[in-house]
């Protein structure tokens, strides 16, 4: 599908991107040479088991141009071995907010139909006779949605397990959401199974508001913030009526309202229900509980996007857009055909709304276009 | 402080590194006990052992310097059985022991156990106590998971507030671990111990012949029964809750852990990991002792629809008999 002359300017793009960035890369990876490696290369074959020395990473790259890079969030004394033999000696704490796993999003995607050489746009019902595919779209929303739950997180970390906000590195993903790496000591023995405590803690899995200790345990007390509030999401769960209930406990005093709950089935499982649902921080659990996992190098390029897995200050996040600030600092422009594109704004301004035209449209834009099989031609501008 | 509270102290936490010190002041050597004037001591101390092995303990003694003894010889007792299943239930029946005297102890005494036993604990002004977080993971795995998520507690700044029963649980489950090292690192047993350690042995023969009985720790998913065996097969497709029910209880009872039933759990395609642990737990909570819950009997498979008997299911009337026959088997062959 993807042209193989487009696959060769990207591979280079990708290339030179990195020919530039290798200093940036190793000194955003702590403890470097203890990491697997891996990556996806451009004929899209995964790549594992792989350690790599610092002074010959910038060679290495060169030759092994990654379409996706990934490192472990684990330090091993034999990254290359495989998993049995690697000897595990710990793992950053690192959590992954992703679109995909949220909620309350629903992704904007294209329609196309594929049929042999050609590709059109379905309309809401438009006629297919080759393979129909549904093609997923970036849009600002989403990433505002998602910085929803990663502002959750963070406060969370900062407020209930004191962690530093230095230790908390924030980084957009390159793809559809935010990745947080804590590197801190303490933090790098944990197993799985404290991992998972973690994790649960941040999205009220399997909670049993029966079984709450304290009224001021975070699950207890945001629900009794959120029947305060007289939360919207309430009604999906409750009727006016165990509202109205409930709310009158409460105002007695938040012990009330446990013991209230303590003894009524019901409710306390329309509470839990609400809790795990509303409430917790949507993050995709098997990422922080995966003591082996692969995620992606930060300061790498996503092979999806074209942008960047950026790092990003907490003073700034409010601010971050990844369409304009993720995309490499040296971008240029090429001319593209493209087949379809939503009007969006990235990199320096707005580009589209496209349809079956050429255009000239920064790098990454085309990568992205291309990627998704929505663009082919790349040509220098 | 006066030495007589310091035996008090001993005779209540024998296990704290304090009363370690103490008894090494106050202690005769092990030898003398065999004099006939403190011979009396190590039947009392066999007492202990041997009460402590059918879960029973006291909280109210009247000789303080006694009850430290016998917490040592009965050590020594313990150790010369040579059974690990005894060193636990020793430890653990201690360890009961320990929270009872503990969620009646003045603030200060639970706080100096705790920061023994290593956990760096701090007192609220409303009289909570406050842990960190991290430690807190650590040890509240052993417990009943459902009760002791963290979430269940308040968090702040990397603290968990507890309540003085809940400093007392948690100190008993470290104290536990204790007791069970200090039996395992003793060295060797003079020969006057073990007449009364073969003793305890002799007495509590049927216990022990039970756990081998039901110790199937060694035994693969090949020698599971037929039902047992179906429900495995099917776990892809989704269970129904009887089966699921069955599943777990049954695994568990074989001494598969939670996570081991999680993982077994994994191979469902849409595996979803948040529900199965809640369901695994759930069933695991539902009934309390550790060491029976009930796998349904066969004619509650028979009824559940799952019932494929093979032919050493005659003659069986619960699952786990047709692992207890496999081991006969193995045993005779």
């Amino acid at each position: 599908m993807i042209r193989k002359r487009d696959l060769v300017l990207i591979e280079n793009y990708f290339r030179e991107y990195y020919f530039k960035n290798t200093d940036r890369i190793i000194s955003s990876i702590k403890d470097f040479e203890s990491r697997e490696f891996a990556y996806i290369d451009f004929d899209g074959v995964m790549r594992r088991h792989i350690s790599l020395k610092e002074d010959e990473f910038k060679s290495w790259l060169m030759e092994n141009v990654p379409r996706d890079f990934y490192h472990s969030a684990a330090y091993y004394l034999f990254p290359s071995k495989n998993m049995e033999a690697k000897s595990w000696e710990g793992a950053d704490l690192v959590f992954d907010i992703d679109l995909d796993h949220i909620r309350n999003y629903q992704t904007k995607t294209v329609v196309v139909c594929i049929d042999r050489d050609k590709i059109k746009i379905l309309e809401e019902e438009g006629e297919c006779n080759g393979d129909k595919r549904e093609i997923m779209l970036l849009e600002e929303k989403g990433f505002e949605i998602a910085k929803r739950e990663l502002l959750m997180l963070i406060e969370i970390l900062v407020r209930d397990f004191d962690i530093k906000e230095e230790d908390i590195n924030i980084y957009f993903s390159g793809g559809r959401g935010y990745h947080v790496h804590v590197l801190k000591e303490e933090y790098q023995k944990l197993d799985s199974y404290a991992r998972m405590e973690i994790k649960d803690y941040l999205t009220y899995d399997g909670i049993d508001i029966r079984n709450i200790k304290d009224v001021d345990a975070r699950p207890f007390s945001s629900f009794a913030n959120a029947l305060l509030k007289l939360d919207d999401d309430l009604r999906e769960v409750f009727t006016e009526k165990e509202i109205e209930i409930m709310r009158k406990k409460l105002e007695e005093n938040k012990e009330k309202l446990l013991m209230f709950l303590r003894k009524n089935k019901v409710l306390a499982s329309k509470s839990n229900l609400f809790i795990t649902k509303y409430l917790g921080v949507q993050i995709d659990g098997v990422v922080t509980v995966d003591v082996s996992r692969l995620i992606r190098v930060p300061y790498s390029l996503h092979g999806k996007t074209g942008l960047v897995k950026k790092k990003i200050n907490y003073e700034e996040l409010d601010q971050f857009n990844p369409l304009s600030d993720a995309v490499r600092e040296d971008e240029k422009k090429v001319r593209l055909k493209i087949l379809y594109c939503p009007e969006i704004y990235w990199y320096d301004g707005e580009y589209g709304p496209y349809r079956k035209e050429e255009a000239v449209v920064p790098f990454s834009l085309a990568v992205y276009l291309v990627m998704r099989g929505l663009g082919h031609g790349i040509r220098e501008h | 402080m006066y030495i007589s509270e310091e035996i008090r102290w001993a005779a209540k936490y024998p296990f704290d590194s304090r009363s370690k010190e103490l008894l090494e002041l106050i202690a005769y050597d092990v030898s003398e006990y065999t004099e006939d004037d403190l011979r009396f001591l190590l039947d009392k101390a066999y007492e202990r052992a041997s009460k402590a092995l059918d879960h029973k303990y006291r909280i109210i003694w009247d000789n303080d310097y006694q009850e430290v003894v016998t917490f040592y010889l009965a050590l020594l007792i313990i150790r010369g059985v040579e059974e690990d299943y005894i060193y636990r239930v020793f430890s653990d029946t201690e360890a009961r022991r320990a929270y009872d005297l503990l969620r009646e102890e003045e603030d200060k005494n639970i706080l100096s156990i705790a920061n023994n036993l290593g956990f760096k604990v701090e007192v609220e002004k409303d009289g909570r106590f406050r842990l960190s977080y991290i430690e807190f993971i650590k040890v509240s795995r052993e417990l009943s998971a459902i009760h002791w998520k963290l979430y269940n507690f308040k968090v702040e700044a990397g603290r968990v507030y507890l309540n003085k029963r809940n400093l007392a649980r948690l100190c008993s489950q470290r104290i536990k671990e204790v007791i069970y090292e200090m039996i395992k690192n003793i060295p060797s047993v003079p020969e006057f111990i073990l007449s009364y350690s073969n003793r305890l042995r002799k007495d509590k023969e049927k216990m022990l012949r039970k756990i081998e009985r039901y110790d199937f720790s060694d035994m693969g998913e090949e020698l599971f029964p037929p039902c047992i065996k179906w429900l495995m097969d099917r776990i892809g497709g989704g269970l129904s809750h009887p089966g699921r029910f069955t599943l777990v209880t049954f695994l568990h009872r074989i001494g598969y852990n939670t996570e081991d039933i999680i993982n077994v759990f994994r191979r469902v395609p849409d595996f979803n990991e948040r529900l199965t642990r809640y369901q695994v737990e759930h069933i695991l909570g539902m009934k309390g002792s550790r060491i029976e819950y009930s796998v349904p009997s066969c004619k509650k498979i028979k009824s559940y629809g799952f019932c494929f008997p093979d032919e050493n299911c005659r003659y069986i009337r619960h699952p786990l008999q047709y692992l207890i026959k496999l081991k006969k088997r193995e045993r005779h062959d």
